[in-house]
């Protein structure tokens, strides 16, 4: 009975490390797909940023001001 | 139209992962960019903004492969009748045409939209931003995407706001843009079109109003006294917004610029310039669109010599329809009333000539009626 029960006790590890292992991957290969995501769908970090890149284009103008009337 | 926050222009919402057709897509699919990259700096390199214009064929034309098709023929994109019509009153000296064309392409061909530009986004022509959240919008939303570019004369006019004026009828109905205008019209079907007006796609009154000429009809009389001579416009449409004296430019920092010269608002019966089986009628609205004879006076000193082979009064179909106006309440609100049609003394000296065409002859202004009231 011995060597059954070493077996199945072998077989259950491997199993689990196997989905550990693959879950893992997934999580990791989902967090590395993600970064546009993660960032764009969040509005905390989106105001950050937009505000680092008006800051970083204070002196720009942004389009001419000698534009008069209707388009 | 509400502008938004820097932040609000580029936040997606979560949502999208959820969406059965393109929420399997990986933002890099269509937009490129490193999704690996943490840093949004370095991330950004090669993003490409909107990845439907130019070429729509890749990002959307996979799966929608029979709008794609044509993408390029759909006016919004090809705007190919301003090319036309400058063309047309450009220059013939090489040199010159080539400066007028370049401009225009900086100037005029930046109000283009694309499938990106209508579903996806506001259009850049309006610094853009994205709709619900990257949310695909199967119908534009009106207000966000067609009247933020067609503002000034058609949404001004769709939605009442000019002073004194009503909405237009279809408005008070609740009628969206897409009621009438319908993906076949705007999506393009491979045509090179002259004008919008000659789209097979476009809308008639007709398609919901064929009741006017029936035996059910309260005006079937006038309605058919009027068949083929004068546009639905003519007698349904209240004043509308004319446009004067573009004029384009570039600052001193190299920023392009254009002026107009104020507007007004008018109403104008013209004769039709665009007669056709399709546009029998003799009389139309006619409005005056912003070109000038020195629209690109900063760029080549006379580029469009050619003025005069196109009117400046154009065939138009104002948005603020009614069932009664101040032209059809009687006979004599049209009859007779001058005033209402385009004469010589209406048109700026110079482009009497360019306006020959549209320009209503004294003697074919109908007369004052005796019976003045409508059956």
């Amino acid at each position: 009975m011995k060597p059954v029960k070493f077996a199945m006790i072998i077989v259950l590890a491997l199993t689990i490390s196997l989905v550990l292992f693959y879950g893992n991957q997934t999580a990791r290969s989902a967090d590395k797909e993600n970064h546009c995501f993660t960032c764009h769908t969040n509005a905390r970090k989106l105001i950050k940023i937009t505000r680092e890149i008006a800051k970083a284009n204070k002196d720009k103008p942004g389009g001419s001001a000698e534009t008069e009337g209707e388009g | 139209m509400e502008p938004l926050a820097p932040h609000e222009k580029i936040y997606v919402d979560s949502e999208i992962a959820e969406d059965e057709n393109h929420g399997g897509l990986g933002c890099h699919e269509c937009h490129g960019g490193n999704p690996d990259d943490p840093n949004w700096k370095t991330a950004h390199k090669g993003v490409v903004k909107d990845p439907s214009y130019p070429d729509a064929s890749e990002a959307c034309g996979s799966c929608h492969d029979e709008i794609a098709e044509h993408y390029k023929s759909s006016l919004h994109v090809s705007l190919s009748p301003f090319k036309k019509m400058i063309d047309m009153r450009a220059s013939s000296d090489k040199g010159v045409h080539a400066k007028v064309n370049a401009a225009r392409e900086q100037h005029c061909s930046a109000c283009h939209s694309s499938c990106g530009q209508c579903h996806i986004s506001r259009p850049e022509s309006v610094e853009g931003g994205l709709l619900e959240g990257h949310l695909f919008q199967k119908r534009p939303p009106m207000q966000q995407v067609c009247t933020a570019c067609h503002g000034s004369r058609i949404g001004k006019e769709y939605l009442g706001q000019n002073k004194g004026l009503k909405p237009d009828i279809h408005k008070e109905k609740y009628f969206k843009c897409n009621k009438c205008h319908k993906a076949a019209e705007m999506h393009g079907d491979g045509k090179d079109y002259a004008n919008r007006y000659e789209v097979e796609n476009g809308p008639k009154c007709k398609a919901c109003h064929e009741e006017i000429y029936g035996p059910k009809s309260k005006n079937a009389k006038n309605h058919w006294i009027h068949k083929d001579q004068v546009s639905c416009n003519v007698c349904h449409s209240q004043q509308y917004k004319n446009c004067y004296a573009c004029h384009l430019g570039k600052d001193k920092q190299g920023f392009k610029f254009f002026k107009t010269k104020g507007s007004t608002m008018e109403f104008k019966i013209g004769i039709n310039p665009l007669r056709s089986k399709k546009r029998p009628e003799k009389f139309v609205t006619v409005r005056h669109v912003p070109v000038d004879q020195g629209t690109f006076n900063f760029y080549v000193k006379d580029g469009l010599t050619n003025f005069d082979k196109l009117p400046t009064w154009k065939l138009a179909t104002p948005h603020n329809v009614r069932k009664q106006t101040p032209q059809n309440k009687t006979c004599n609100g049209c009859h007779g009333n001058e005033g209402l049609f385009l004469q010589e003394k209406d048109v700026k000296k110079a482009y009497v000539k360019a306006n020959k065409d549209v320009i209503v002859p004294k003697n074919m202004i109908p007369g004052k009626r005796q019976e003045d009231k409508v059956d």
